[in-house]
């Protein structure tokens, strides 16, 4: 097990429990964490002092607020690590904690593991100051081994998802290590050829892993959140609200929308994709073109990360053919035109057209693209999981090109190697050993 | 009973063993200064080479060398009896490039011999340890068959495979602990009476031939390399005469005779008769032949055993055989038609020490002051028992003068790897070394040992000042040349030209010979023109390897700067007396089993979790809060 340490890299952890609470802290501990203030965090008032709590906002790495906040910034040697630090107290959201660490990570910022914010303040000697809070740490790194086991089944998918990379890692340090550490064994060359395809491979499958599989695509683009109903419900209407500027054409004629449109769209202190479809009516009544879209919207719903029902609020029957539709966020839309007699706590009431229930949606939006509550480490597991798979695709990339330029097969085992590391931090285990056992058992070796 | 102790006074170092792990821990402990005892099974007998006469390969020649550099003996005496040195891996990078020789065995015995015999403050005694005596829980001395109480402070034990040692050949099985040896009987006893816990291994060797039945010149002939490259900085040009070793190889027959024996359940190894669990690396013909069936030939090198010898070792062919199959098989071998054995091969199984029982410091928890090191820890080769028992002579006597122990890191050394992968992981088949096994493969080459070792060596003072102003000598030629191809530029006029030789983009304007020397198409040859002058060919392929690495290095070093803080963080008893609550129930039994020494070494036990560590090291800081 690899773990980095202490002043070297800069590391970022949510800080307070992990229910949804009014306030959640994260905390930065590094020898960048000024830099990284600095760059992320504007002061309301005039210049921020250290030790002092400092109102202000919290951007992303293009520059945009993710948050209101309150600040406060350690030197060097005064904090609760020992090292240069600052905490942001967000509001409690884990839509609004996540896209701060994700941030965070963006800029270079390591996620910590449990417990290393301990650890650090312990190794640097801070912790008989504050002892106390540090128990609590720990005792909340114990709810974070919780925390791993909840993760756990989540990880089962992804270790088969990466069964076949690394595989491909196992065979190809056999071949090249099995030469490197018998010279004087018979064993031919390597299939340099066989090789590379099987590495290139391997590195296909991570990236498409990367791309492809939710958590991976969430984190790269955000959720995907369809909008979803009968035509002229408004949809594209909203989707426009939303944007805050013209995107989708409108129309009063039903069945305007035909292809999908995607928005790129900050929700919430959260990135998402929010996609326009055409809107569902029977099959019967509709040309090829449009059922085509409908076909392209039904497609979208099965893929979206959550998906919002849209029904106006004047149609007959209203809330039951809302119901009816189903999805993650319930909306009756237009309802500038006539408030729906029964109102269930579910559903959103909306105008977009006079800007009603807007950021209550947008609430309930960010609400179902966070995980629930308690599942937030999980989320954090994620990041971290999404972090190994990125490093690994990075060193079997770096191996692939050696192995291009014919650099000594030594080079190329150490990146082949760090790929399997960082795999093998995902899931725990040790290649070591199986590269051995892959080397004796395809080679003759030995005198 | 109690002993005679007649002429025995204490030793402060009792090494029992004189194979390769005890004559260097015995030399380590008497230079140092400590009265030592060697007392071992045969003097004549002292640093035999049991199987191969060779000395180093990829992995073995890394740890020779930093055997040398910390002041072991192995290095310069291989160099002064080798008759045969190669590199290997020439073409494969620097990290994997290794040295490696063909020993007179004869002589290489001999003058480990001579050097032990004569080394001051080091005392030997031929007698068969029995049994140890333990005193308060710990290490008193040892009883001999002679029945002597040898009192001792620090006890190192370097018994190799002989505890218990049962040797195989066909349907034959004996007690020994090598050919014509005896084993130790006894001790195995004496050690599980302590509640030291056993494991059995096997490992076997070849036949010997009669060079004089071989037809040699119709063999095609492996050459040594011109210069012969060397061990020890101490040493000059190797003072004996070079040979050659022969090749030849197993044939479809070879292969038929060996199945039809092991069919009739004539192999030992097959039919049961063997339980030890062998290396996997290191097989038998027979297991080849089994096991790789597809195989339908194996490459097999003829080594001289010495200039005055016969004998050859016909390395490739280990086998416990009857006689009548080693026989029948090996004259089905090309040039080995009408071969005549000198001595048969045979297996061994042995016992040996779980060796995650041992501290860092290679000291057996159980027993403070006995140290364990050589074939008796689980490992197999001269090299990495040579190693240990180096680094188990200074450790006890570090024990003995009050000081912490010499451990070294998995970045800095071979030896390193080793001791922590024993330690921490055990093992369950003879651990032998590969460049593999070290993550920092890159970090640790042969040609970087002085800049791993030479500051460590300097504080120990066990290595001659002579071979430390060598080393130093060397390291600081290094620096100084970087700093002058650094500080001499060149001009395009004169650089362009040799460039374009090598395909190489022109420049455009002057530039330093180090950035040119950076180039992958710049080899020390092309500098030296490019300089204008011949330099050292060692210093400058030093500095190529430093430049064409220095993006990995860099990289290492930053990785392993995180973890240095782990590794310095040390672990007290008291933490494995009372673990902290909170840790999960198999996080714990494995501390407490384990006991690493640093949080570094915990962290590299699976399945123990960084919230793991967070609790210890919150435990150890509260350790230290409330020492007085
Ligand atoms: C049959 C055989 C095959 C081998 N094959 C290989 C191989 O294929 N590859 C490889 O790398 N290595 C091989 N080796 C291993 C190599 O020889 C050893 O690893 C190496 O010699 C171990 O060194 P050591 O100092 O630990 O023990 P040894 O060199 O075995 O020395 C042990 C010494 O201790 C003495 N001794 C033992 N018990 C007592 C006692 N009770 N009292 C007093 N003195 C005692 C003995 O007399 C001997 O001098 C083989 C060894 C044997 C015996
Ligand atoms: N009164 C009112 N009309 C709306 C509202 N939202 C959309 N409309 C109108 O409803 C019609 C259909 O809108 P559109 O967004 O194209 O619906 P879509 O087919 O679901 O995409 C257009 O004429 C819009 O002007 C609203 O909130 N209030
Ligand atoms: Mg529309």
């Amino acid at each position: 097990m690899t773990f980095d340490l202490l002043r070297v890299d800069t590391i970022c952890a949510l800080a307070t429990a992990d229910a949804p609470a009014a306030i959640a802290v994260v905390r930065v501990s590094g020898p960048r964490a000024d830099n990284l203030r600095h760059s992320m965090f504007v002061p309301r008032h005039g210049a921020q002092r250290p030790y002092v709590a400092t109102r202000g906002d919290v951007l992303d790495e293009r520059g945009r607020v993710l948050d209101d906040c309150v600040c406060t910034a350690w030197p060097d040697g005064h904090s609760y690590t020992g090292e240069a630090s600052f905490e942001l107290s967000l509001h409690g959201s884990p839509v609004i904690t996540r896209a701060v660490l994700r941030s965070l990570v963006a800029r270079g910022c390591r996620l910590a593991e449990p417990g290393e914010l301990t650890l650090r303040a312990v190794l640097t000697g801070r912790i008989d100051l504050t002892a106390a809070e540090a128990i609590d740490d720990v005792i909340r790194a114990r709810t974070d081994e919780a925390a791993r086991a909840a993760g756990r089944s989540l990880r089962g998918g992804l270790a088969k998802a990466v069964e076949g990379p690394r595989a491909a890692l196992v065979d190809a340090l056999a071949e090249i290590e099995a030469r490197l550490d018998f010279p004087d064994e018979e064993l031919g060359t390597a299939d340099v050829a066989r090789l590379a395809a099987r590495l290139a491979a391997a590195h296909a499958a991570l990236q498409r892993l990367l791309r492809t599989s939710s958590w991976g695509a969430r984190l790269r683009d955000g959720a995907r959140v369809v909008l979803y109903g009968p035509p002229n419900a408004g949809k594209s209407t909203l989707l426009n609200a939303l944007a805050g500027e013209e995107r989708a054409l409108v129309h009063h004629e039903p069945g305007t929308t035909r292809d999908a449109l995607e928005v790129e769209l900050e929700l919430g202190g959260t990135r998402v994709t929010v996609i326009d479809v055409a809107g569902v009516r029977p099959l019967a009544d509709v040309g090829a073109v449009e059922r085509l879209g409908i076909a392209r919207a039904d497609q979208e719903r099965a893929r979206a990360d959550v998906v919002v029902a849209l029904v106006p609020a004047d149609a007959p029957d209203a809330l039951a053919t809302l119901h009816a539709l189903g999805g993650d966020v319930l909306v009756l839309s237009k309802v500038d035109l006539g408030a729906p007699k029964v109102i269930a706590p579910d559903v959103c009431l909306v105008s977009a057209k006079d800007d009603v229930g807007l950021d209550a949606l947008q609430v309930a939006i960010a609400r179902k693209v966070g995980p629930p509550g308690p599942d937030d480490e999980v989320t954090l597991l994620r990041e971290r999981q999404v972090v190994c798979v990125q490093d690994a695709a990075e060193a079997l990339a770096r191996a692939q090109s050696a192995l291009d330029q014919q650099a000594p097969g030594e080079v190329v085992a150490s990146e082949l190697r760090s790929s399997g590391r960082a795999l093998d931090r995902l899931l725990g285990k040790d290649l070591g050993p199986e590269v051995l056992e892959a080397v004796f058992s395809r080679f003759c070796i030995g005198k | 009973m109690p002993g005679t102790g007649i002429g025995s006074r204490l030793a402060e170092v009792l090494v029992v063993g004189g194979g390769h792990a005890g004559c260097e821990a015995a030399l380590a402990a008497a230079r140092l200064g400590k009265d030592t005892l060697l007392v071992t099974g045969a003097l004549d007998r002292i640093a035999a080479m049991s199987c191969n006469p060779a000395i180093g390969g990829v992995g073995k020649g890394h740890l020779v060398k930093e055997l040398d550099a910390l002041g072991g003996e192995m290095a310069r005496a291989a160099d002064d009896t080798g008759i045969h040195f190669r590199i290997l891996n020439e073409s494969r990078g620097p990290a994997v490039r290794a040295t490696r020789c063909q020993s007179d065995l004869e002589r290489y015995r001999a003058e480990m011999a001579r050097v032990v015999q004569g080394a001051p403050g080091l005392r030997v005694r031929q007698d068969d340890v029995v049994a140890l005596l333990v005193v308060d829980g710990r290490i008193g001395g040892v009883r001999t068959a002679g029945g002597e109480e040898l009192r001792a402070r620090r006890v190192v034990l370097t018994t190799g495979t002989f505890l218990g040692g049962v040797l195989h050949r066909g349907a034959e099985r004996w007690p020994g602990g090598r050919t014509g040896e005896s084993p130790a009987a006894g001790l195995s006893t004496s050690l599980a009476a302590h509640g030291v816990l056993l494991g059995r291994l096997k490992t076997g060797t070849c036949p010997r031939l009669d060079a004089r039945t071989v037809d040699v010149a119709s063999l095609p002939e492996q050459r040594p390399d011109e210069p012969a490259p060397r061990f020890s900085v101490d040493s000059g040009p190797p003072p004996l005469p070079q040979v050659s070793c022969r090749l030849t190889r197993t044939t479809a027959r070879t292969h038929g005779v060996i199945r039809a024996a092991a069919n009739d359940g004539r192999a030992p190894l097959f039919n049961g008769q063997i339980g030890g669990r062998g290396p996997r690396y290191c097989p038998s013909i027979e297991d080849k032949v089994v096991r790789f069936a597809d195989k339908d030939s194996h490459l097999i090198f003829l080594e001289p055993h010495g200039l005055d010898s016969h004998e050859l070792y016909p390395n490739g062919l280990s086998t416990s055989l009857p006689v009548d199959v080693q026989l029948a098989f090996l004259r089905t071998i090309p040039g080995l038609e009408h071969v005549e054995v000198t001595r048969w091969g045979y297996a061994v199984e042995y016992d040996y020490v779980l060796p995650t029982q041992l501290s860092a410091a290679l000291e057996l928890r159980a027993l403070p002051g006995l140290f364990c090191a050589g074939q008796i820890n689980g490992t197999t080769g001269y090299e990495e028992a040579a190693v240990q028992g180096l680094l188990a002579g200074i450790n006890a006597v570090r024990s003995l003068d009050g000081l912490d122990p010499i451990v070294l890191r998995r970045d800095q050394a071979y030896a390193g790897v080793l001791v922590d992968d024993l330690v921490l992981l055990g093992t369950e088949e003879p651990y032998r070394m590969f460049t593999s096994r070290a993550e920092h493969r890159l970090l640790l080459r042969e040609d970087n040992v002085g800049a791993r070792l030479l500051e460590l060596s300097d504080s120990l003072g066990l290595a001659s000042a002579t071979r430390r102003a060598r080393m130093r000598g060397f390291e600081d030629a290094v620096r100084a040349r970087l700093r002058e191809l650094t500080e001499t530029r060149v001009e395009p006029s004169v650089a362009n030209v040799l460039l374009q030789r090598v395909d190489g983009t022109p420049l455009k304007e002057a530039t330093t010979l180090l950035q040119l020397f950076r180039r992958p198409e710049v080899d020390v040859p092309l500098l030296w023109e490019l300089h204008g002058t011949i330099g050292d060919i060692r210093v400058d392929e030093r500095v190529k390897v430093e430049l064409s690495y220095q993006g990995y290095i860099e990289r290492a070093h930053r990785d392993l700067a995180r973890d240095r803080a782990l590794d310095d963080a040390l672990l007290p008893d008291a933490i494995f007396a009372a673990p902290p609550p909170g840790l999960s129930h198999e996080v714990r039994e494995k501390l407490v089993r384990l006991r690493p020494r640093t949080l570094g070494a915990a962290s590299r036990i699976s399945g123990v979790t960084p919230a793991a560590l967070g609790l210890l090291a919150v435990e150890l800081r509260r350790i230290a809060a409330s020492a007085p």
